[in-house]
């Protein structure tokens, strides 16, 4: 009789103990400040703009005025480095005097310009800095690639107009080795020499020509890469007026 | 000895001193259960009694415990409820904080964008005004070429007439000349005069370009 007994009250002991274990325990104290720290900024991702509002496309596209010796014409042209300018061959032909102005009206002093023999392409050298310059692609674009055109058509103010690469063609003007990219971008007269770009704002391709059916055509980036790297295929143009 | 008779049970107890107390039971009586309680049941008595009031100082126990953890979680809840109110409220006002201000980043946005679309315009018309300068001051230059060509034009034109005068002289004197010197000035009369008739003519048609 006496096992039974004891074996209960040790039973109610071990519950009662169990029951003590598993009271509830107290709040553990608040946090003095719930608030999380507030993330530092990236300035890395703040785009590419400048301070004042204007994309990295638009400051480095300048506007090419060429006084000739029979004429005055305007193309565009863009900053490849500080001082350096890309823009089209036939936009410094016949050319007495280059004149350069940014999207700001700044006008930036010329010093020389070379163009080149296989390619619609030619280079300006500048005595001040222009400021960034372009970064370009490695590779050029394909068929469907969306792409962005900034430049003065007819002379006039700074314009981004878009379109899209039609494809390879060969160069309806002649003037340039192997092929040509034709897009849908519009432009005009005074477009030539516009930078190409696409989506992530990397340089494609220099604008040269149009045709009729609205279509326009860009050097693709390639060629202008093999220019910059073979300095030997750019021939220095002469600014002045020859009595002929 | 004494004997006391039982008023309730009719039992007959017999006391002595220093004698056990015997209660003595009529045999013709019901049979009686004998009321002394056996010390086993005392020792379960006295532990259960213990076991029950060890179980109620332990519910004691864990009812203050509960009772404190309770007003303990109790005013937690009041302290997260007032922190709650306090950090809505903060949130409510850095909305309208926030709304406030995305109004003045689309406000400084349009103006930002009006701005550059200024920038864009004075820049075209400097750039148009120094077109139209550099136009003219081609044309300014071609007309200063026209202007030194019409100068040299008429040089050669009056130069033509005062030979054509001098012939004329000479003609109205020919005793004075010889035929031979007389022809060589005529011709030499024809050549000015024909070089600065030709020179009007491109100074004409330079003009009517």
């Amino acid at each position: 009789m006496r096992s039974p007994r004891a074996l209960l009250a040790a039973c109610a002991v071990a519950i009662l103990l169990a029951g003590c274990a598993a009271l509830p325990d107290a709040p553990s104290p608040l946090p003095s400040d719930y608030v999380p720290a507030a993330p530092v900024a990236d300035v890395t991702k703040q785009g590419n703009l400048s301070p004042d509002g204007f994309s990295q496309a638009q400051r480095m596209t300048v506007r090419v005025r060429n006084v000739g010796c029979d004429s005055l014409k305007t193309g565009t042209g863009f900053a490849y480095d500080a001082h350096t300018l890309i823009t089209n061959r036939h936009v410094v032909e016949d050319t007495s005097e280059l004149q350069v102005t940014t999207y700001d009206g700044r006008t930036i002093a010329v010093t020389a310009a070379s163009v080149a023999a296989v390619a619609d392409l030619a280079i300006i050298t500048t005595e001040e800095s222009i400021g960034a310059g372009a970064v370009l692609a490695q590779e050029d674009p394909i068929e469907g690639d969306a792409i962005t055109v900034v430049g003065y058509p007819n002379g006039g103010q700074l314009t981004t107009v878009s379109g899209v690469v039609l494809g390879a063609t060969g160069d309806p003007l002649g003037a340039a080795l192997g092929t040509v990219l034709a897009t849908t971008a519009p432009v005009e007269p005074g477009s030539s020499g516009s930078p190409v770009l696409n989506e992530r704002g990397e340089v494609v391709g220099v604008i040269y020509a149009k045709n009729e059916a609205e279509q326009s055509f860009m050097v693709p980036v390639s060629l202008l890469r093999t220019l910059l790297d073979e300095e030997q295929l750019l021939v220095p143009q002469q600014q002045s007026c020859n009595p002929s | 000895m004494t004997t006391t008779p039982s008023h309730d049970s009719g039992k007959i107890l017999r006391t002595a001193a220093n004698e056990e107390t015997t209660v003595l039971t009529p045999i013709s009586d019901v049979a009686a259960p004998l009321e002394r309680t056996p010390v086993k049941r005392q020792r379960l008595w006295i532990i259960v009694t213990s076991l029950l009031g060890v179980l109620l100082i332990t519910a004691g126990i864990i009812i203050y415990r509960l009772v404190d953890v309770s007003n303990q979680w109790e005013a937690q809840v009041e302290a997260v409820k007032a922190q709650n109110y306090d950090l809505g409220k903060r949130l409510a006002e850095e909305q309208a904080q926030g709304i406030e201000l995305q109004g003045q980043v689309d406000l400084v946005n349009e103006q930002l964008r009006t701005a550059q679309q200024r920038v864009l315009e004075l820049a075209d018309d400097v750039a148009q005004r120094d077109d139209n300068a550099e136009f003219y001051a081609r044309q300014i230059t071609d007309l200063t070429d026209v202007l030194t060509t019409a100068a040299t034009v008429a040089n050669s034109l009056n130069k033509c007439v005062d030979y054509h005068q001098q012939l004329v002289d000479i003609l109205k004197q020919p005793d004075n000349y010889l035929p031979d010197e007389v022809a060589t000035f005529e011709a030499g009369v024809t050549k000015v005069c024909d070089a600065a008739t030709a020179a009007n003519v491109d100074l004409q048609t330079v003009l009517a370009q």
